[in-house]
């Protein structure tokens, strides 16, 4: 009777996780699969000469061992993640700081200042796109105006085209991180706030010696989840500059959708996405440790 | 050390006055132990005192010095909270020693205070631990620990007991006393448990309503309360009350109810009135009495608890319930029919409306 119930059990357990086993498999495994095959073949769409020959570990050899664009691709990539998370934590744990307590319109306020996380990324592109237009872009003739921009655009620079890339990240993602330390504000308990004021800690000390302790495992989680997601920052990019000028803003993700969507080089592209996500394994690996490590202290 | 001084003190959080009017003063080394039930403003008041809510109006002093509108920071003054509001992300040394750390003394002074502090609350082996890792009574040790390795002007506890199990309360209640005793420290000491504020207490101040209903010695407060309220709260079982209809006649002024009357001199305040209400405490009332003056009355018994020491008697009284407290009582059964009383000075007169104590205007009987 038991060994019957216990079988039921687990044929009910199977079902239940059926269609998700299935979606995994068609969406994620099987891609998968077909990525380390073509990883290992000489795949290219444009290059007649290259029509899928197996060639063992060549595409990670040279792209390890000769690709200069890729090196760089991802030295920008960490550039990009190393100026943007900061920033965005910075900035997102101050306007959670400010707006945490109770005041008229504050759910209107969060609302607001949650707009850019909420759109699409591509339309935020399409924004900015619009508003740093060379010749009738808002922002660029207020630039303009003041004397910060010459004559040449924004984008037709190295380095005004990663700075503007970067701005847009931060002012799209410093809203998800508000979020995210407001709900840890909201969570902590008043007491030991009152207690670090009466043992005649100021707002600093407060900040520092207790609420960012108390929050220490939202911001590894934040942080790390925040970095993860800007370094495969594509849709912006793709739509603003497409990696440009020449390649000053291609990151690793760029790099992948051009090597594998624009030269059609698709052995060498896989090679480039499982390089990839190797790497965002071990951070994810990383991530995970730091992030039980703060959840015992 | 120093004492403190409020006046007219009071906070609002939009129509609702949470503290009305409150007048204190508490001497330099006092234990003054607030209480009430919930939502009779005492806490709000603790909280004014710290610094940590803004008054609607009115002055606290610390000792000399106005502090009404000084950062908690500022006040010199050491907070046992309800919940401890350790920082759980520290030690217990540096729970201790985070007061010290902050106003940058010398790492080697910080960690002989915390050594002392330690040893006077016995939890020496506890300082690696997390707050996580420790029992209630062990972490209400280091939230007082924490307040007291300050030296502060004053120290304020919320409740510190409230969270700790009947035999714990007990214990940790006679260590505070102890502590008290041994720093000579003005404290001022929240409550909700009348238990807690007759035994802790140099002086209690009695809060409902957020206003001041007395403030006593204990046994002033039980002895000779001043309304009905602090007469209803104050004590364990409560007072018995008993709603009287006043008749004056040629023999003088007399409190009647069920078939019992109680004699009252002419001049009462209770002879203008035509109904008050009679107060007696559990143990004021015997079975049986021999005495003559009082009031005396028939009663069923609806219930006998005994204690071992002591039983105390449900009686009913006109579907009232009130309640005895003897010495033990072995020959007494439910449904049985008894002559309770009790001695005029044990009896107490409310005015029926607003709860008012009335006094003899000479002091001499109820």
């Amino acid at each position: 009777m038991g060994g019957a119930q216990a079988r039921a059990s687990k044929r009910f357990m199977w079902v239940c996780m059926a269609p998700v086993i299935v979606f995994l498999i068609v969406v994620s495994l099987a891609p998968t699969i077909v990525a380390i095959i073509d990883s290992l073949r000489e795949l290219s769409l444009t290059v007649f000469t290259k029509r899928g020959a197996f060639i063992g570990l060549e595409n990670y050899r040279e792209l390890l061992s000769e690709d200069t664009k890729f090196f760089t691709a991802i030295w920008k990539t960490v550039i990009f993640v190393a100026v943007v998370v900061p920033f965005e934590f910075v900035f997102g744990l101050t306007i959670a700081l400010y707006i945490n307590h109770e005041f008229a319109g504050r759910r209107l306020l969060i609302t607001l200042l949650m707009l850019p996380t909420m759109i699409a990324p591509v339309v935020v592109g399409m924004m900015w796109r619009y508003l740093l237009m060379p010749s009738f872009g808002l922002v660029t003739y207020y630039l303009q105006q003041m004397g910060f921009l010459a004559e040449t655009t924004i984008f037709s620079d190295e380095v005004t085209a990663f700075a503007a890339l970067m701005i847009i990240d931060i002012w799209e993602w410093t809203p998800f991180m508000m979020l995210i330390m407001l709900a840890g504000l909201t969570a902590m308990p008043e007491e030991p706030i009152e207690a670090a004021h009466l043992d005649g800690a100021n707002a600093w000390q407060v900040l520092w010696h207790v609420q960012l302790s108390f929050l220490r495992p939202l911001i590894v989680f934040a942080v790390m989840f925040r970095a993860i997601e800007a370094s495969k920052v594509f849709d912006t990019i793709y739509i603003l500059t497409g990696g440009g000028p020449g390649n000053a803003t291609e990151t690793i993700a760029v790099f992948a959708f051009r090597t594998t969507f624009i030269k059609w080089d698709l052995g060498y592209g896989a090679a480039i996405c499982l390089v990839l996500a190797f790497f965002s394994l071990v951070v994810a690996a990383l991530f995970f440790k730091v992030s039980n490590r703060a959840q015992e202290q | 050390m120093s004492g403190v001084r409020l006046e007219s003190l009071c906070k609002s959080f939009g129509d609702i006055t949470a503290v009305d009017n409150v007048d204190l003063t508490v001497a330099d080394g006092e234990f003054v132990v607030l209480v009430g039930p919930s939502g009779c403003g005492k806490t709000t008041t603790l909280r004014m005192l710290a610094g940590l809510e803004d008054c609607s109006s009115g002055r606290i002093f610390i000792g000399d010095r106005e502090v009404t509108d000084v950062h908690p920071k500022d006040r010199n003054i050491a907070m046992v909270f309800q919940s401890y509001a350790l920082y759980p992300h520290k030690t217990v040394a540096q729970n201790l020693g985070f007061a010290l750390k902050i106003a940058k003394r010398p790492r080697d002074e910080i960690e002989r205070r915390i050594r002392d502090v330690a040893e006077i609350l016995g939890i020496e082996d506890l300082l690696d631990r997390k707050p996580a890792k420790l029992s209630g009574g062990q972490r209400q040790r280091v939230a007082v620990g924490r307040a007291i390795i300050r030296n502060p002007e004053i120290f304020l506890f919320d409740e510190p007991l409230s969270n700790l199990d009947a035999k714990l309360r007990t214990t940790t209640r006679s260590e505070l006393i102890k502590l008290h005793k041994r720093l000579n420290a003005t404290m001022v000491y929240v409550t909700h448990d009348q238990v807690e504020a007759m035994t802790m207490g140099d002086r209690i101040v009695v809060m409902e309503g957020g206003l001041v209903q007395q403030i006593g010695t204990p046994l002033e407060i039980y002895d000779d309360p001043d309304n009905r309220f602090v007469a209803g709260f104050i004590g364990s079982p409560a007072m018995n009350f008993f709603r009287a209809q006043i008749v004056v006649d040629a023999s003088g002024c007399e409190a009647r109810f069920a078939d019992a009357s109680l004699k009252l001199p002419e001049t009462h305040p209770s002879a203008s009135r035509a109904d008050v209400v009679l107060g007696v405490r559990p143990e004021h009332l015997v079975i049986a009495p021999e005495f003559k003056t009082g009031v005396q009355f028939q009663a069923t018994i609806e219930a006998v608890e005994h204690l071992g020491a002591e039983t105390l008697v449900e009686l009913g009284l006109e579907g009232e319930a009130l309640t005895m407290r003897a010495g033990r009582l072995e020959n007494i059964a439910p449904d049985q029919s008894v002559r309770v009383g009790a001695q005029a000075e044990h009896v107490l007169v409310f005015d029926a409306a607003d709860g008012r104590r009335l006094r003899p205007q000479n002091g001499a009987g109820p």
